[in-house]
């Protein structure tokens, strides 16, 4: 493999007369915590390596999509567009990269041009200098406002092609996806995203010269996931059959669900003949970090996964599998999760074999989680099964089974109507709402709501994996009473009581 | 979907276990799971090899006794070894398991309550191979002639199926494409096994396959659908990294691709393998893991436990980073010494030497024993080129050897294959009697007491207090 990989590449130096240099693109921030921690890394856990990675020589740092907002927001208090600020005052030589989901923002409802464009707006303006465009029907009408908006605003342009195991997806299928975005958008770079660790070694060896063929001089990135054990290879064999630039995790938050470990990547593309300016040593001290924060928090690193075939028939996507066990778990069901798990095999075929790309797997595993708990398949069908049907998120890549269609519109809740209403702007109706906020605030609110906006903290530049002791007494310090704190953990016990007379 | 009948050893109480748990399965634990391994519809259980017959000595265990306990435990499913016709120790004459010494040890072996044998020559001696197998007919052993598959100068497949036909002509019952490194892709596959099948005819090809690069299970699925009929796999707690594919594993992939007739059954497999993960459990042995792909194997390819310790040893010095580099040194050192296949007793002699070059020694300042022997020409005739200045500062093979008609018995047999004097190795029947070889359970209160009242006797007071328990244990004046 090694020597067969070695004379390919020599062979394309030879023939090229000039060694090319292949470009890692980090996600530790954005894609590596999404498959492991169910995107619950914190904005302050990033900010002690963020210097560090913008010195390690990444092409770009993957910062934030709309899982970290929905996670930062819902669950870490934090609100995002601090993150893309605090982040990109430390790396201020690495473009950053942000991503955009269709025309969806919270939850899976599409939403109107103006509050799409605002959203793209404010993520440049608080410092992301590239797009990752995403929509998981290919249709690129749901995205063309918010491309426009990024090129008018001077930043790179990357749509994703999400890679899909399934009838009518073939190397053409992506090659006309690529030709059109190009043609429509002239955008930077071609990605082929490949969510759920499904893409065969034997299928890059054709599609990714096929996509490269078609696309150019224009980037080519991939994105792999480590599910069944393969990614790595994959990743290199890309590399060496056309791709421009691959998405890693530093090490230990690659592999499992997560992707290609950038220390391993740059190494053995090395060893495979091509140039890679990533500082090795820098990866390492930050892998270091990841390491002690994941014992710290008591999450889990990134464990190799073993070989398994079954992957390539239900292509579950890493940060999907985990929010499903999460939530099964939540649901008090974490046992029926193998039929769970069969049944999203089964229900995504009869809905025409939509990418398993977010918010599609959400919608599968909701209909076959009410079909495995109901018994009587879609007699029960969410919402957002139903709005798939009727086209409410573009039109749909395959056919679908007609009796699966009439039961779904028989079945599906009467509120949702069988034809997409026209999406008005909102845009108006906030600002004269929100009259004296930020468009960040607005943009915000529109998404949670006040409440929870009203509640998001501030982040502290204090965190440090080296001194949780020290961190824990300061921030009690920082609350606004002391009295009756009370903290019991292995090995410690701390008592404060304040004084008489002090406020509550 | 094509239907087969396929085969499979266990080799966790062998490969298995040498690679993750460092060998440390003893004789007690064997014997644990083997009432459910025994029902379990495998076609064989490999019991020795090499490393386990050398960790067992080291533990004051006898290994032939070792056999027979498991002959008695483990039901109707046939025993299998795997013996390497080179020996490592370096005692003089003692380098090559000749034919007296092969017919003997097989005699001994099959007497013990061995069916099967696996005959690694890792320079396919064709004298030397073609005794070993009429030995092993003549003991009634089944006679596996291993092929051992290297990534690096690799042969053309016709090479391969001429090998494989010429050991099938010696009397070889299968064949085992041998690949203890792991370097074997499915893409290599798919030209040669079929030449391979074509080649031996009627004789049955096996594949033994490690999990280096995560690709074994790929491996073995592949395979299975080229026509290679059985396989070498490890229960779950012991497969996988430096081991073999995991056989539940593997079975659940098949599934998908083959009807197969006389599946191994899924539960008693598994129950064997709750045993011996409860064993890692209470002895704190590590617990099996899958390693990534990484392309340096295919490049140092160190087989099974040899790339687990030096793996390891280059994390240890920091330099992990630098793993190509180790990788190329490997290579460079095998190149240099013939290109013999990355087995033992080779491959760990030659990832000693890289990796003195690698701390920074003067390349060959000093030599390890065996890549010595082996330029003296000690273990026969490798198919590369040798360093023809280091053969000349080795020079020949001292004169005087000892006579191998002096190895008499049992127990001399096996003292001159593992290097050891008679007098030091342990009664084949304990004094103990057979019934202290059950595996004994603890809970992990009575591991922390036992292991308290070990040490009591070092400490005037030892006082343990944590949630649910308190121990205080107080010498007497």
């Amino acid at each position: 493999m090694l020597s067969h990989l070695r004379s390919l590449v020599a062979a394309e130096t030879a023939r090229t007369g000039r060694r090319r240099t292949i470009d890692l693109v980090d996600s530790t921030f954005r894609d590596a915590h999404q498959c492991l921690w169910a995107t619950r890394m914190r904005t302050e856990h990033m900010l002690p390596i963020a210097k560090q990675l913008d010195d390690s020589g990444f092409h770009s740092i993957d910062a934030l999509a709309l899982v970290g907002f929905d996670a930062g927001v819902l669950f870490l208090n934090e609100d995002p567009f601090e993150r893309v600020r605090l982040l990109r005052e430390r790396i201020t030589s690495t473009p950053l990269r942000g991503a955009i989901r269709s025309n969806l923002m919270r939850s899976f409802f599409p939403q109107p041009d103006d509050v799409n464009e605002l959203f793209v707006e404010r993520m440049a303006a608080n410092g992301i200098r590239e797009f990752g465009v995403l929509d998981s029907l290919h249709c690129w009408d749901n995205v063309a406002p918010g491309i426009r908006v990024a090129k008018r605003l001077g930043a790179k342009v990357l749509v994703g092609l999400v890679f899909n195991l399934a009838p009518g997806y073939d190397d053409d299928f992506y090659v006309r996806q690529a030709r059109e975005v190009i043609d429509r958008f002239d955008v930077d770079t071609v990605c082929l995203g490949d969510a759920g660790g499904s893409l065969t070694v034997e299928r890059t060896r054709t599609l990714v010269p096929a996509l490269r063929a078609a696309i150019g001089d224009k980037r080519l990135e991939l994105i792999t996931h480590c599910l069944t054990a393969t990614g790595p290879q994959v990743a290199l064999e890309a590399a060496v059959y056309g791709a421009d630039q691959i998405m890693t995790a530093v090490d230990p938050l690659a592999n499992g669900n997560s992707l290609p470990s950038a220390q391993s990547i740059a190494r053995d593309l090395r060893a495979l003949g091509f140039d890679v300016n990533v500082e090795d040593r820098l990866l390492d001290d930050v892998g270091d970090y990841l390491g002690k924060l994941a014992a710290d928090l008591g999450y889990p690193v990134g464990v190799p996964a073993e070989f398994d075939p079954s992957l390539y028939q239900t292509q579950y996507a890493g940060g999907a599998m985990t929010n499903l066990e999460a939530q099964l778990k939540q649901a008090g069901i974490a046992d029926r999760l193998p039929a769970v798990i069969e049944e999203i095999g089964r229900v995504r075929e009869e809905l025409g074999s939509p990418v398993m790309a977010t918010p599609f797997p959400a919608i599968v595993a909701a209909q076959a989680v009410m079909n495995v708990l109901h018994g009587e398949r879609y007699s029960v069908v969410p919402d957002e099964v139903k709005k798939y049907v009727c086209g409410y998120y573009g039109d749909l890549p395959l056919p679908i089974d007609a009796d699966i269609k009439d039961r779904v519109l028989g079945n599906g809740s009467r509120d949702v109507a069988e034809t997409p209403p026209t999406l008005d702007p909102v845009l108006p109706a906030l600002r004269s709402r929100y009259r004296n906020q930020s468009d960040d605030q607005l943009l915000l609110r529109y998404m949670y709501g006040d409440e929870k906006i009203d509640g998001l903290v501030p982040v502290e530049d204090t965190f440090s994996v080296q001194q949780s002791i020290v961190e824990l007494v300061a921030g009690l310090a920082r609350m606004p009473s002391k009295r009756r704190v009370r903290l019991v953990a292995p090995g410690v016990e701390f008592r404060a009581n304040g004084r008489a007379g002090d406020h509550d | 979907m094509t239907t087969y009948k396929l085969a499979f050893t266990d080799t966790s109480l062998t490969d298995g276990q040498t690679a993750v748990w460092g060998g440390a399965l003893d004789t007690s634990m064997m014997l644990a799971p083997a009432a459910r391994l025994s029902v379990s519809g495998l076609a064989a259980i490999e019991i020795l090899s090499p490393a386990v017959l050398d960790a067992c000595l080291a533990r004051g265990e006898n290994p032939l006794h070792r056999l027979e306990l498991a002959r008695r435990h483990f039901g109707a499913v046939p025993l299998r070894a795997t013996v390497n016709l080179l020996t490592g120790h370096g005692r003089p004459g003692a380098d090559v398991l000749g034919p007296e010494v092969i017919d003997r040890w097989l005699a001994t072996l099959a007497g013990a309550g061995l069916q099967q044998v696996v005959l690694l020559d890792p320079l396919l001696d064709a004298d030397r191979l073609h005794a070993a197998l009429k030995s092993a007919s003549a003991a009634g052993l089944v006679a596996i002639a291993a092929l051992p598959y290297q990534a690096d100068n690799d042969r053309p497949d016709e090479a391969y199926a001429q090998l494989a036909a010429s050991l099938a002509a010696s009397g070889a019952a299968r064949v085992m494409l041998r690949d203890e490194s792991g370097v074997l892709t499915p893409d290599r596959l798919r030209t040669l096994v079929p030449a391979l099948v074509q080649a031996l005819g009627t004789t049955p090809l096996d594949l033994h396959t490690r999990c280096h690069t995560a690709l074994g299970t790929a491996v073995a699925l592949e395979a299975a659908g080229l026509g290679v009929s059985g396989f070498d796999t490890a229960l779950p707690c012991l497969a996988n990294g430096a081991s073999l594919p995991s056989l539940p594993s593997l079975l659940r992939g098949l599934r998908q691709q083959v009807t197969m007739q006389e599946l191994p059954d899924h539960g008693s497999l598994l129950e064997a393998d709750a045993i011996l993960a409860a064993i890692a459990d209470q002895e704190g042995f590590p617990q099996a893991a899958s390693w990534a792909f990484d392309l340096a194997a295919y490049a140092h390819e160190l087989p099974g436990e040899v790339a687990v310790d030096f793996l390891a040893a280059l994390r240890d010095r920091g330099r992990w980073a630098e793993l190509h580099e180790f990788a190329a040194e490997c290579a460079a050192v095998r190149r240099e010494m013939g290109s013999p296949p990355m087995v033992a007793p080779f491959a760990r002699a030659i990832a000693e030497q890289a990796i003195s070059h690698f701390d920074g020694d003067a390349r060959y300042e000093s030599l390890r024993p065996v890549l010595r022997r082996l330029l003296q020409g000690a273990y026969g005739t490798v198919d590369g080129e040798l360093r023809a200045d280091l053969r000349r500062r080795v020079g020949v093979l001292p004169a005087a050897e000892p006579a191998v008609t002096d190895v008499d018995g049992p127990e001399a047999l096996l003292a001159w294959i593992a290097g050891v004097e008679t007098s030091a190795l342990p009664p084949r029947t304990p004094r103990t009697g057979a019934g202290s070889f059950g595996y004994e359970t603890l809970t992990p209160y009575e591991s922390l007491v036992r292991g308290l009242v070990t040490r009591a006797g070092r400490f005037a007071v030892l006082s343990l207090q944590g949630p649910g328990v308190r121990v205080h244990l107080q010498q007497e004046a």
